[in-house]
């Protein structure tokens, strides 16, 4: 910015000085944060590199100095980095990218009418039946597809009882199956932080947008979407974490089929017995997860994603 | 734009005929009827709630209509949404775009508009130096201070040399201070684009310091409509009279009516001979009320013996020195007590009235015309 120095106003209300707690005030966080999160990844990480044991569980590793000069300890990583397991990363990433897409598609309409054109006092009827299916067990919910979608289920008779097909569609097991059934569990968690963020906007900055002439989807495009990022990229990350690492969903929707990460690592811990190689596995998506959020919120805080849209 | 005179050429720019707009059973605006001119500087005035935000949203086309029609140089707005009208809004809390810069949210209607970048530049930069922001194109806005903003919701809709400006008490987040030299500057800056402004307030002073007219509006319904003097000094309801200022409203009775002058008996009071506003109809032996404003009252030691007085013998009850004017309150005129205030001189002892105090007898003093006639049955 050139020219004079800006002439000073005195602003209703200045600002406010900011405040200065005591870092011990997070120390109950930090605390948790710790046992919650650093000590068992650290554990996951030092376990990674052991051998596992005949019927599950280690063997002890006979020299330390010989099993690290020799280069033995990285062979669980040797091993998951090879195509087949490169394979399984890549479709997990994939499908997860692809359900956090159409969780976002499918919940930004939904939150803008609950926020913005359903009328103030029945919202909380709108939230609470996009909150109502977590009184369930997962679990149920989940099956519950199962028995909509296999051939003798719900749509299928329907289908055929209508005649729109005489015979049963092959709906259940296969990647549909687990990307709807992943779409299906993780909306609520899209909608959510959406909604928060339309609730928060300003209404008057629509106003003025379109009497600036901005026409209704001029406004929603330079208005409303580049206010709601925050909101979108909460909902980002809440779906694509658990969605990259879930096994439930492509167990049950999937069938044996499609193996994504989370299946592999539960494998490992349940019928490969390979305990090692289970935490090499998780020790790698994990960090593999967190380099992608860095990515993303450096891209979300430098408004580079405004500029994307 | 438009090619237009200063201060109101008396043609019609902005017709507003038989507007109602009714949220559930309240009805915000009752068959309202305005004219505004080309140029001028009109105020719509009155309390919260009154409707005045609403009849501007209805003009800017944030509201539809229930009856009526709203017409811009003759073409009717109704059909238009608020993105076709080429009118723009000063908001009331400025309703800046936190996420764009200064310059952006001026540039933000004229990039609608595909204006070409070049002419973006200039008109962005013209119209900054005129609100006297030059230099602030890269801030936020949420590094501006009140003022600032205030100035950048001016520009951002300035910009668009809309046909009317349209201004939501856009001085009421403003601290006193700063509020009294933005009137000044939002005057000056309408007379140097010559663009029609349609400013609210709830604020009496800023409409008079302001407006070249202004529609007092109560419940709904216009009230009034003049120039601040015509409203300040001759209000047509006592409703005008109490909100534009401090009034003694006095009961009286009408004795004879001659040429347009009633003379009328204040009751507890002298008999005077005030003018009938053309308003209002009155009958022999009607009840009316005068309003007198306190600073058309002065307070004497002795009876007036010139001609062309009115008083009347009274009791000083308190006395305020307020700094500009000292305030009495007196009683023996009418039922209720009487307000006045008489311009501070000094106080360097030799006013008699220097020494007057509560308690003591004094005349009650105004020119006898004064005066403003009101039907008593008036809410």
């Amino acid at each position: 910015m050139g020219g004079a120095p800006a002439p000073r106003e005195p602003g209703p209300g200045g600002r406010v000085p900011p405040l200065h707690p005591s870092p011990w005030l997070s120390s109950p966080t930090l605390l948790l944060l710790a046992a919650g999160l650093v000590v068992p990844l650290a554990l996951i990480f030092l376990d990674s590199f052991r051998l596992r044991g005949v019927y599950g569980g280690f063997t002890p590793i006979p020299d330390l100095w010989e099993h690290l000069a020799s280069g033995a300890f990285l062979g669980n990583y040797r091993r998951a980095t090879q195509g087949i397991y490169l394979l399984i990363f890549w479709r997990s990433l994939w499908i997860a990218a692809l359900t956090t897409a159409l969780c976002l598609l499918a919940a930004y309409p939904v939150a803008y009418w609950l926020a913005v054109m359903v009328r103030p006092s029945r919202r909380p009827l709108g939230l609470l039946l996009v909150v109502v299916p977590f009184w369930t067990s997962f679990v149920v919910r989940t099956f519950a597809w199962v028995w909509i979608l296999r051939t003798e289920g719900l749509v299928n008779n329907v289908l055929l009882a209508t005649g729109l097909a005489d015979q049963p569609l092959h709906l259940l097991y296969n990647p549909f199956s687990v990307l709807l059934g992943l779409v299906y569990g993780e909306l609520p968690f899209m909608i959510l932080p959406i909604y928060a963020a339309l609730e928060r906007l300003d209404r008057s900055l629509l106003e003025a947008s379109a009497d600036l002439g901005a026409g209704p989807l001029t406004t929603f495009w330079r208005v409303t979407l580049p206010l709601t990022v925050p909101g979108v990229a909460a909902g980002v990350i809440l779906v694509f974490v658990p969605s990259v690492g879930q096994f439930l969903i492509s167990d049950m929707l999937g069938g044996a089929r499609t193996m994504l990460a989370g299946n592999l690592i539960q494998n490992q811990f349940f019928g490969g017995r390979n305990q090692p190689f289970g935490f090499a596995v998780s020790f790698l998506l994990t960090a593999l997860v967190l380099l992608i959020l860095w990515a993303y919120t450096r891209l979300v805080k430098r408004g580079r994603l405004e500029d994307l849209l | 734009m438009d090619h237009v005179a200063p201060q109101g050429t008396g043609a019609a720019i902005l017709r507003v005929e038989s507007t109602t707009r009714r949220f559930g059973r309240i009805v915000a605006v009752d068959h309202v009827d305005l004219e505004i001119h080309r140029g001028e500087f009109f105020s719509l005035l009155g309390p919260s709630g009154c409707g005045k935000t609403t009849l501007l949203r209805l003009i800017a086309g944030f509201e539809p209509l229930d009856t009526g029609r709203i017409l811009l140089d003759g073409v009717d707005l109704g059909p238009l949404p608020p993105h076709r009208r080429p009118v723009n809004t000063v908001f009331q809390h400025y309703a800046l775009f936190p996420h764009l810069s200064v310059f952006e949210n001026v540039a933000f209607g004229l990039r609608r508009r595909k204006t070409p970048d070049p002419e973006v530049r200039t008109r962005v930069a013209e119209v900054l130096a005129l609100v006297r922001l030059h230099g602030f194109e890269g801030r936020m806005p949420a590094q501006l201070s009140g003022g600032q903003r205030q100035r950048v919701a001016l520009a951002r809709a300035l910009v668009l040399k809309p046909r009317i400006l349209l201004l939501d008490e856009p001085l009421g987040a403003l601290d006193h201070q700063l509020r009294v030299r933005m009137q000044v500057e939002l005057k000056a800056l309408q007379r140097v684009c010559g663009i029609t402004f349609l400013f609210v307030t709830h604020d009496q002073n800023e409409a008079l310091a302001m407006s070249d007219r202004i529609a007092v509006l109560s419940e709904g319904r216009v009230v009034q409509v003049g120039t601040g003097e015509d409203i300040y000094e001759r209000p047509r309801t006592e409703f005008v009279a109490r909100f534009m200022g401090a009034s003694n409203l006095l009961a009286a009775r009408v004795h004879d009516i001659v040429d347009g002058r009633a003379r009328v008996a204040i009751r507890q009071g002298p008999e005077c001979e005030i003018p009938v506003p053309e308003a209002i109809r009155v009958d022999l032996d009607q009840d009316v009320r005068v309003m007198l404003r306190p600073e058309w009252l002065a307070l004497s030691l002795e009876a007036p013996r010139e001609p062309g007085w009115a008083s009347w013998p009274v009791r000083v009850e308190e006395r305020h020195f307020l700094g500009a004017f000292t305030s009495f309150s007196v009683s023996g005129l009418g039922e209720d007590v009487v307000e006045l205030n008489m311009n501070s001189n000094g106080h360097d002892g030799h006013d008699p009235l220097d020494t007057v105090r509560p308690g003591d007898p004094a005349f009650l003093v105004w020119r006898s015309g004064l005066g403003v006639l009101l039907a008593a049955d008036d809410g």
